[in-house]
């Protein structure tokens, strides 16, 4: 059941879904070609951002064109629970996604900087902080009074993450002491992180979801 | 005969409306119309039957079973025909199919062929691209398609010409013919209740103002006319509503034989649906 919902939200935007996959085989190339000193983990950013977070943006304005088809939804024996998990999978699978392609696009495009696991969890945990925020509100408030949280996001990320590395690489701060932990466990912090957030998140949805009139 | 569909005591506010210890039962083999005006109540009762919306207080079960506790395990096996379908759009009716259907164990490939053959559907037409009355028989094609034992519509021939109105009642005939089965639809076009309607509720301002079989109710009732003159303070009182002009009275009740030893002579006349629906509400504006 739980599938089905999720491949519900790849038909909703089945126009330009196969467009925004196709973006992130385009970004990494497009990255590495023209500003390749910002390869690797700044590039998997853009990928990620301007791939899942547009989609995902794009599910809530199509749904938002036919909201009385979500008290359809909730009429047939599909928990609302299941329609709130749907999203945060949906989100999962494109991240999974953009790493899949991205790892590709490094192993064969010589100048596309490979990233660690360590990037790979970094960049999740800030997606899902980002969408963690943004689910719950959708539910609540609906996507004309959420739709600038996407906008803001996107434009801060696309535009904000060269002045952001240049500011942070000119601090010249000691990594000394992360560096002596292991990534191992650097890596399962992040990813208790992840799921913290993605468990806070998703109860708050399901709570908001559940009482909301369709 | 056991109920389908048991509502007590179901209150729903919000700023401007309510719904007010709403109370009444569907029994099985029946075809049961829900009437009222706009704005009556019709659709917040079913969607708050379907759990769209979240009541006040009160009890709803179905075949038994109270639907908070067994939500899925119920949905199962109610077929939903909404107001206008309320599709996505931009899908076709394969799509939208592949979405709903997983959600019904029951879910009967077969049956869904024969439906929109019948209907003479296209399922690779996008939803956006049919007319109203394609809509509702797609609707009705998904409702139809997983075994329901109850068929829960809102308003579903509201808009859509004669034939097709004729067809749908048609089908909901035969729906019925296979036993153990109950329709619930909502509609302000009482027209369509009188070919088929087993039981009738009257819903106005939140309130259920009767539940009755409709034979009964259309024998009980009877349209009086006569001359004005002969109206009194007592007679008056023997009406439901009351219309008198300088030409005469015309009025709707169900003490007729009251009223024929207090004014001889009178016309009588059998009152449709819609009159008697008239006749409760006007009445209760008075």
């Amino acid at each position: 059941m739980l599938m089905q919902l999720v491949r519900k939200d790849f038909l909703i935007v089945k126009k330009y879904v196969f467009f925004m996959m196709l973006l992130a085989v385009a970004v990494p190339l497009f990255v590495a070609w023209k500003q390749p000193e910002i390869t690797g983990i700044i590039s998997f950013v853009y990928t990620v951002v301007l791939t899942e977070l547009i989609i995902c943006q794009g599910v809530s304005q199509e749904e938002s064109k036919f909201p009385k088809a979500a008290a359809l939804l909730c009429s047939v024996p599909y928990k609302r629970s299941a329609i709130v998990k749907a999203k945060y999978v949906f989100f999962l699978l494109l991240y999974a996604y953009c790493w899949a392609v991205y790892t590709v696009m490094a192993l064969l495009v010589p100048g596309v900087g490979a990233i660690d696991l360590t990037v790979v969890l970094s960049v999740l945990l800030v997606g899902m902080i980002l969408y963690g925020i943004y689910l719950p509100l959708y539910f609540k408030y609906g996507v004309e009074k959420t739709r600038f949280f996407f906008m803001i996001c996107i434009f801060a990320i696309s535009f904000g993450m060269p002045i952001f590395y240049n500011y942070f690489t000119s601090l010249h701060i000691d990594f000394s002491m992360l560096a002596s932990i292991p990534a191992a466990v650097i890596n399962l912090i992040l990813l208790i992180l992840f799921a913290v957030t993605l468990g806070v998140s998703m109860t708050i949805s399901i709570r908001i979801y559940s009482k909301k009139e369709l | 005969m056991g109920n389908i569909l048991e509502i007590s005591g179901l209150n729903k506010s919000y700023k401007d409306f309510s719904l007010t210890d709403v109370s009444f039962t569907l029994p099985e083999d029946c075809i049961t119309g829900f009437i009222g005006i706009n704005g009556a109540g019709k659709t917040t009762t079913i969607r708050t039957i379907l759990g769209l919306t979240q009541k006040t207080s009160g009890t709803i079960k179905l075949f038994g079973k109270n639907i908070e506790t067994n939500e899925q395990e119920l949905k199962n096996r109610i077929g939903v025909v909404l107001d206008d379908g309320r599709f996505y759009d931009e899908l076709t009716m394969a799509e939208m199919k592949s979405i709903i259907a997983p959600a019904y164990s029951k879910w009967n490939e077969k049956d869904y062929k024969e439906y929109m053959d019948r209907f003479s559907l296209n399922p690779k037409q996008k939803i956006i691209t049919l007319s109203k009355g394609m809509r509702m028989k797609f609707a009705l094609t998904l409702a139809l398609s997983h075994e329901a034992e109850l068929l829960i519509m809102d308003e579903p021939t509201s808009g859509l010409d004669p034939l097709i109105r004729s067809q749908l009642l048609e089908i909901m005939s035969d729906y019925m013919k296979k036993g153990g089965r109950g329709v619930f639809f909502s509609t302000h076009i009482t027209s369509d209740l009188e070919k088929v309607a087993d039981m009738l509720i009257l819903i106005n301002n939140g309130k259920i103002l009767f539940e009755q079989e409709k034979d009964i109710l259309m024998d009980s009732f009877r349209i009086i006319k006569g001359d004005s003159r002969m109206l009194n303070t007592d007679n008056k009182k023997l009406f439901m509503s009351l219309e008198v002009t300088e030409f005469g009275f015309e009025g709707i009740t169900n003490r007729v034989s009251e009223i024929q030893s207090s004014i001889p002579g009178v016309l009588t006349e059998k009152p449709s649906i819609e009159d008697i629906m008239l006749g409760y509400i006007e009445g209760g504006n008075k």
